[in-house]
């Protein structure tokens, strides 16, 4: 849970940081680009999750998209077989490859790297192939079916009357029935150890979940619906042309959302002050302030000693953050890159100044990001009414900034719909169930599986199944939205984004370990960093180069926490050998 | 022996301490040149780590070690061969996919302008590879040979460092009967020119045959030296056992009287192991009877286990589980029959060791109480996590505590749990007690009895001598792969035992 949390703080502060520079990354058009790239590729990503939990790896992905997508554009446009026929085939293909993947792991008991890395070129050659290298695309037939990839059916504030809904009907199941049962069995177990929170405190852990439905659901209807409505539609729809996937087929196209940004500024130009003085960041701000003091309040009554250096590093850092923005942001703003800057006594290139002032603003945010996480954490550690207040509060705070984005106005692309629907599924099957358990215990041990009755053969083929239907889905997706396949390039290394997605998302390539949030946010991390590498003109040679130092940033630091981590509990053990002390047993 | 034979090497009150365990407490003996000195001892008499301080792997708490005469240090493997000391291990340590002449000299590869001179490398093989009869080109690669070959590679590179005492760990124990010969004439063709060979191997008649003096350990102490014409059979097996019993654990319940006309609870018929497949093995066990498998390490215990649990499935034979023939085929097969394994391997092959107690504890009886199959009951795991953190007094803050973080025993409490949630017919264990407490232990021996008493069937393996003793009904002893015989009631004690376990007197 730790380390999803931290992972988006991440994807906050990415996010954070390119808004400050260039406000345009929050404009409708933009959220819907990002959000629909987040949606296509976090479905390879879910997919590949489940191999890396056996530990294993499916280099094929790519591929595979290439395949399934050309296929389908053939199927439908040259053998005129019927859509709602060719995408459940090409589907169906895709997972006979998984099958094939997997027989050849468990029963032939080759190396899934060599087997999928076979994959990856058979596959592309056979798209080659079978497409006979020609460009592929629908033209402007198939219009309805192409909304499948392309489509954006209803606006985000729809979708977060839906998820409030589903949010206050786990809170009542949550209150009335999970948190009962919770309680008599605590009761049951300790007795006398845990000491009785105080009524208040029982009543706001039972009913979190429900206020923080409420909470979505105001702040869903409060949203302003749209901004400048039929220009982002239109831009939506622009855009559909242009394609901005970093792929080959787009890379011509690449400067295409600078310029389109660019419009979208002079267009819906809200500036912060009217955002915030609208309800929608009124309402959650709201709420933050008075619970996150509270919090705060209580943990320094409670154990001062524990918050008092977050608490300092937070000050600290929300200084310099104010100092930054006020002082440094409208320097970098009047800076022209291709000139001189006078700072008075010599002149600077402006490029310089620029990049130093991006660099320094970069390290305080990190800092104000880092330390706010670790306030809150710390806040909520601290004394039980922390704790259950610890939903609420950080949901308000993300919904005021969130509502200073535009993503409530944006349209939902259709296929974040499908996505969130594999998340759910994928998440239900790897927490709930009996395979989802075995696929964590053979990732960790497959010998310990072995020896206690799993099938672990059949388990890891169904993985690498899954893995290649997903990716068999994405091509679809992707084929349908950019309409225009070339067998030769089209879907190069997905796999590796897909790949570094789910390890970002705390996938360990050793097995055994993931969760299916944290493969999502992964795989918004990634597409938020290409965006941002576009909006703020850092140039898209160095793309490569800073997606996979953050990457490799993001699995450092998990690592080092993990490493920590375990010394800790070990030294714990070693010291009291008899058994943990009483304090620990409470939790 | 004379008297006037200058000892080679003399070892003078050798101490060795593990944590929890005195491995070695005032250990003497010496060596004379041009000798066989045979080092026997039961399982955990201290054998290996003397050889390891001679070796210079570990180093000793206290004692000094004299060659000609001079207190020598032996630091580290370097120095031990300075001084002309040569360890070769049972599980040798050559490279399979280098040439023999490539082995020799692995690491002191002779140079000739930087270069490895591999024409001086080829020709000083031969040499030493004609030393040892192995006839041989030395471009041969060391994989492409048998065991017994490699294991006169071996030799051979001892030799090639000016080896004075070579110390030979279970050198026959994957031997044939011929390789075995000729390995004695190498050994002895070696005595003759002077060089000392300490030889240590559980097989008896063997050290009848080629030895000229042995050292008995026991439990860490010196426990007699014999001179050649006083080596016999019995006069090993009688310095090595001799332990103490009675302190041991006592059991409280009595024996069950096992009707020889009941169903058996497991009936092996001509079993056909894999690792030993020119043994067949039979026995039968019934319900509330604990069996205990004795013999020395490499006899083929745990290979039977996994074998009758399905890990490595039988080549052969027949098993019946309650009176019905069973295929075993995986260990699905045997937990539906009604089995459980605590296996050897706790960490590895016992735990998830990254999972906490609770999915642990539920991982083997998991698809049989869930919904449908699929769907994970989470309350009924929760309460057998109680359960069994509550029965067998597993010490953990919780039942969400990762196992890694519980101590030895407390891991093996809960692989114990995960078993006794499905109440199988028949548990088998694999050295349910190494590497855990004396508390503990006692816990999981009360546990045995109970649980043999509520009318389960235990076999468990264990190479302590004490915990077979005073736990078993009935003791199956085997060695090398075969059954060698099984002693039961009053019949059990150390000596009957090792008598079945060195492989001397065979029941047919």
């Amino acid at each position: 849970m730790n380390k999803t949390l931290g992972i988006f703080g991440l994807l906050i502060f990415v996010c954070l940081f390119t808004a400050l520079f260039n406000p345009a990354f929050v404009s409708e058009a933009n959220l819907f680009n990002i959000t629909r790239q987040t949606a296509q590729y976090g479905i390879l990503s879910l997919g590949v999750a489940f191999v890396i939990i056996t530990g294993g790896i499916d280099l094929s992905i790519g591929s595979v998209v290439g395949l399934g997508a050309s296929l389908l554009l053939l199927m439908i446009s040259d053998w005129n077989i019927p859509p709602s026929i060719a995408i459940p085939c090409v589907i169906a293909v895709c997972a006979l490859i998984g099958l094939v993947h997997g027989l050849l792991i468990t029963r032939v008991n080759l190396q899934p790297f060599v087997v999928t890395l076979c994959g990856l070129l058979v596959y592309r050659g056979a798209a080659r192939w079978i497409s006979d290298d020609r460009p592929l695309g629908l033209g402007t037939d198939y219009e309805s079916i192409r909304l499948l990839g392309s489509g954006a059916p209803f606006s985000y504030t729809t979708l977060a009357i839906g998820a409030s809904v589903v949010a206050i009907l786990f809170g009542l199941y949550h209150a009335l029935v999970l948190h009962g049962a919770q309680a008599s069995s605590e009761a049951d177990a300790t007795t006398t150890k845990s000491p009785k929170d105080s009524p208040s405190v029982a009543l706001l852990q039972r009913w979190s979940w429900l206020l923080v439905g409420v909470l979505l659901l105001a702040f869903a209807f409060i949203s302003p619906s749209s901004e400048t409505k039929k220009a982002s539609v239109k831009s939506a729809t622009a855009n559909l042309e242009a394609s901005t996937d970093m792929d080959a087929a787009a890379a011509k196209a690449s400067n295409t959302p600078v310029i389109k940004i660019k419009k979208d500024r002079v267009k819906n130009k809200i500036t912060l002050e009217q955002r915030v003085s609208r309800p929608a960041f009124i309402l959650p701000a709201a709420v933050f302030l008075p619970t996150f003091l509270t919090m705060i309040v209580g943990g320094w009554t409670s154990k001062r000693k524990v918050i008092l250096k977050p608490m300092i590093a937070s000050l600290l850092a929300a200084g310099f953050l104010v100092a930054g923005v006020l002082f440094l942001l409208p320097v970098y703003q009047s800076v022209i890159p291709g000139d001189l800057f006078s700072l008075g006594f010599a002149d600077v290139s402006g490029r310089l100044v620029a990049g130093l002032i991006m660099v320094s603003l970069f390290a305080i945010l990190a800092s104000a990001v880092g330390a706010a996480i670790w306030l809150l954490s710390a806040a909520a550690s601290c004394s039980p009414l922390g704790k259950a207040l610890l939903p609420l509060t950080g949901f308000a705070g993300l919904l005021t900034l969130l509502s200073m984005t535009s993503l409530m106005s944006s349209m939902v692309p259709a296929p974040m719909l499908i996505m969130i629907a594999l998340a759910v599924v994928s998440s239900v099957v790897l927490n709930c169930t009996v395979f989802g358990r075995y696929l964590k215990a053979l990732g960790h041990s497959e010998e310990a599986a072995r020896y206690s009755g799993i099938n672990t053969k059949n388990t890891t083929m169904l993985a690498y199944v899954f893995c290649s239907t997903a990716a068999g889905l994405g091509g679809v997706l992707f084929a349908l939205q950019i309409n225009s396949v070339q067998a030769s390039v089209f879907g190069n290394f997905y796999e590796l984004y897909a790949i570094a997605a789910a390890v970002l998302g705390g996938c360990s390539l050793r097995g055994g370990d993931g969760n299916i949030i944290g493969v999502v946010i992964g795989a918004a991390i990634i597409q938020v960093l290409y965006n941002s590498i576009t909006v703020l003109r850092i140039g898209d040679k160095l793309e490569f180069a800073i997606v996979g130092m953050v990457i490799l940033c993001g699995v450092m630091v998990d690592e080092i926490v993990r490493n920590l981590v375990a010394k800790r509990a070990l030294l714990k053990r070693d010291s009291n050998p008899d058994g943990p002390p009483a304090e620990a047993a409470g939790g | 022996m004379t008297e006037t034979q200058r000892p080679l090497l003399e070892v003078q009150g050798l101490c060795k301490q593990f944590p929890g365990v005195r491995a070695l407490h005032q250990v003497n003996f010496d060596v004379i040149p041009g000798e066989v000195l045979a080092l026997v001892g039961e399982n955990g008499a201290g054998k290996s780590t003397l050889m390891k301080i001679l070796a210079g792997v570990q180093p000793p708490d206290e004692g000094q070690i004299l060659i000609d005469g001079q207190p020598v240090s032996l630091a580290n493997v370097n120095q031990a061969m300075d001084q002309g000391i040569a360890l070769i291990h049972q599980e040798l340590n050559l490279a399979g996919n280098l040439s023999v002449a490539a082995n020799i000299y692995l690491g002191r590869e002779p140079k000739r302008f930087g270069l490895i001179d591999s024409r001086a490398i080829r020709s000083a093989s031969a040499q030493h590879l004609q030393a040892v009869g192995l006839q041989v080109s030395p471009d041969t690669l060391v994989g492409d040979l048998s065991i017994g070959r490699q294991q006169m590679v071996e030799i051979a590179k001892a030799l090639s460092i000016d080896t004075r005492i070579l110390i030979m760990d279970e050198p026959t124990s994957s031997l044939s009967q011929g390789e075995v010969e000729r390995l004695f004439d190498v050994v002895r063709s070696l005595r003759d020119r002077g060089v000392s060979i300490i030889y240590i191997s559980h097989r008896l008649a063997e050290i009848e045959e080629l030895a000229d003096r042995v050292a008995v350990l026991r439990d860490g102490e010196n426990a007699g030296l014999l001179e050649k014409d006083q080596i016999t059979h019995d006069a090993m097996v009688s310095r090595m056992v001799g332990r103490d019993v009675s302190r041991f654990y006592q059991r409280t319940s009595t024996p069950p009287t096992i009707d020889s006309d009941a169903t058996p609870i497991l009936k092996v018929t001509d079993l056909v192991v894999p690792d030993h497949p020119q043994h067949k093995v039979s026995f039968e066990i019934h319900a509330g009877e604990i069996v205990g498998m004795a013999g020395l390490v490499g006899a083929g215990r745990t290979e039977l286990l996994r074998c009758l649990f399905g890990v490595t499935p039988p080549v052969d034979g027949d098993i019946q589980i309650d009176g019905t023939y069973t295929p075993i085929h995986h260990p699905i097969d045997a937990i539906k029959a009604g089995l459980g394994l605590v296996p050897e391997d706790r960490k590895e092959q016992g735990l998830v060791i990254d999972f906490a107690v609770e999915p642990n504890v539920s991982l083997a009886s998991l698809k049989a109480h869930a919904w449908l199959g699929i769907w994970i009951d989470r309350q009924r795991e929760q309460v057998e996590a109680a359960e069994g953190i509550k029965d067998l007094r597993i010490k953990t803050p919780s039942a969400d505590q990762i196992v890694r973080y519980l101590s030895g025993g407390n891991q093996q409490k809960v692989v114990l749990s995960k078993w006794l949630v499905m109440n199988p017919k028949l548990l088998l264990l694999d050295e349910p007690t190494r590497g855990i407490d004396i508390g503990a232990k006692e816990e999981i021996y009360r546990l045995m009895e109970s649980l043999a008493e509520s009318g389960m069937a235990i076999l468990f393996v264990s190479s302590e001598m004490e915990e077979v003793i005073s736990l078993s009904d009935r003791v199956l002893v085997m060695h090398e792969g075969h059954l060698t015989g099984q002693v039961s009631g009053g019949d059990i004690n150390e000596a009957s035992i090792m008598n079945l376990a060195t492989g001397i007197q065979a029941v047919s």
